[in-house]
């Protein structure tokens, strides 16, 4: 196996199930499957607090170089979120992660798409949930911004999304995390995308091996598995995010 | 049929039981027909006769025409795809019918009601063997609880919730002796499923009861007890 970076973690506290989800825990299965570099972030922010849950995150990837920090702000807070953003930036963050679906505020929001311009300002990109009508959404909305947008946990369900946004949006990149269909990322790879998919493994939530196994058995060339393993996570990242990429 | 049977001997799975999409999705005894046809034409694969609450005495018919051919192995419900949930009497009824003709019944379950609601048809009916489908999905540990219960329930994992820790929850409460491989070919890939086993950290015993000796002993295959 290549080198391999994950584009999909996260640590933390799991309220509504006992489960341990805990930074240890993700660091041990990172390197267990040999993972080079993981991004990731604090549930905490997520869920609670996203300044406070930021400041962890920046905390764990400085302690763990092998972990890259992604920032999260909730848009319904909005006093201080662009703030947040040039806060997070200029710390290392290298992405933006956001979580309408479980903070319940559409895509279409202003507050959300004033954070998007500030985030574009920075050169950073971020990262959507890859749930029904998101794709399209954010062409129409974050296309114009030049964004390079990542979107997680695209499933069957919404591969046909994905697919048509292939061929379409340079820009847009998905995960590998919910691909378990029979030849999903080799069908994916045929429609265009052998540059814009990135592995992810939703580690700790998700059995590692779920993802890896999908990755592994799939019949690629020798550089779309390259690709999918690393290269294309670090063109979606860009050359200004990283004092740690 | 033919994408089974790659996938199959892509991931050394030597038997794979069936049941239609077409049934399930539309036309019950169309999709009953096709795979009386796929088990002629191969020898990998074992069929579900699928029946629909909603066309009780055609489900009989369909129950007493299949499962008296080679091949037929027992019965699938899709509760969600009749819109007829676990647990109603038009279901309960059907299940009371399935009961007196075999002695496996695989019943899709996606939530913790349905759990609950399939242990009174597993406590009314001791000698048929009910297999969660997807083991309730995000609610597996209900399952489990329902199959730690009743020792004629089954659970399989299949489905897109890779939920580190289900399996092993699982094994804690009811045992790896109620458990069987399933891997929702070919909306899901094998590799999929496998990998949530793999991550458990199966014991050996524990690995060869949930691939292979429960299964066999749920088709008689083997005297595997």
């Amino acid at each position: 196996m290549a080198l391999l970076l994950d584009a999909c973690t996260s640590f933390g506290v799991s309220p509504a199930k006992r489960a341990d989800w805990s930074l240890p825990t993700l660091l041990a299965m990172l390197e267990e499957h040999g993972v080079e570099h993981a991004l990731t972030l604090s549930l905490r922010g997520k869920s609670y607090d996203f300044v406070a849950g930021n400041d962890e995150t920046l905390a764990a990837c400085r302690e763990h170089p092998m972990l890259w920090p992604v920032a999260t702000i909730d848009p319904r807070r909005y006093l201080g979120c662009v703030e947040e953003v040039a806060r997070c930036a200029a710390a290392g963050s290298v992405a933006f992660r956001f979580f309408p679906d479980q903070q319940g505020w559409p895509l279409e929001w202003l507050p959300f798409l004033e954070i998007c311009e500030a985030i574009a300002r920075t050169g950073r990109p971020i990262i959507l949930p890859g749930s029904s009508g998101a794709i399209t959404l954010a062409e129409r909305l974050l296309a114009p911004l030049g964004l390079r947008v990542l979107f997680v946990g695209v499933s069957y369900g919404y591969l046909a999304e994905a697919l048509a946004a292939l061929k379409v949006y340079p820009t847009f990149y998905f995960d590998t995390h919910l691909l378990n269909t029979p030849d999903a990322l080799e069908v994916v790879c045929e429609a265009g995308g052998s540059e814009r998919i990135v592995f992810g493994s939703n580690a700790p939530e998700q059995y590692y091996e779920s993802s890896l196994n999908m990755l592994r058995a799939a019949e690629l060339t020798p550089d779309q598995r390259a690709a999918l393993s690393g290269g294309n996570l670090r063109r979606f990242l860009g050359e200004e995010a990283p004092i740690w990429v | 049929m033919e994408n089974l049977v790659r996938l199959s001997r892509k991931y050394d799975i030597d038997l794979t039981l069936v049941s239609s999409a077409l049934s399930i999705g539309y036309d019950m005894a169309e999709g009953n027909r096709e795979v009386a046809e796929a088990l002629r034409r191969t020898d990998v694969l074992r069929g579900y006769v699928y029946v629909n609450p909603n066309y009780h005495h055609e489900s009989c018919r369909e129950m007493d025409t299949y499962l008296a051919q080679p091949g037929f192995v027992g019965v699938k419900i899709h509760p969600s795809y009749a819109a007829c949930p676990l647990g109603s009497p038009a279901l309960s009824s059907l299940i009371d019918e399935v009961a007196e003709r075999t002695t496996l019944l695989k019943v899709h379950t996606y939530a913790a009601g349905d759990a609950l609601a399939l242990r009174p048809e597993a406590e009314r009916h001791r000698s048929l063997n009910l297999i969660m489908a997807h083991a309730c999905a995000g609610a597996s540990a209900v399952a489990a609880e329902v199959a730690a219960d009743c020792p004629n329930v089954y659970l399989e994992f299949c489905c897109s919730l890779a939920e580190r820790g289900r399996v092993e929850t699982a094994l804690r409460l009811c045992g790896s002796r109620q458990i069987v491989f399933g891997s929702d070919m070919d909306l899901l890939d094998p590799a999929w499923t496998l990998g949530m086993f793999d991550g458990a950290r199966l014991s050996e015993e524990d690995r060869r009861a949930i691939m292979h000796d429960n299964a066999a002993r749920l088709l008689g295959l083997a005297d595997t007890a």
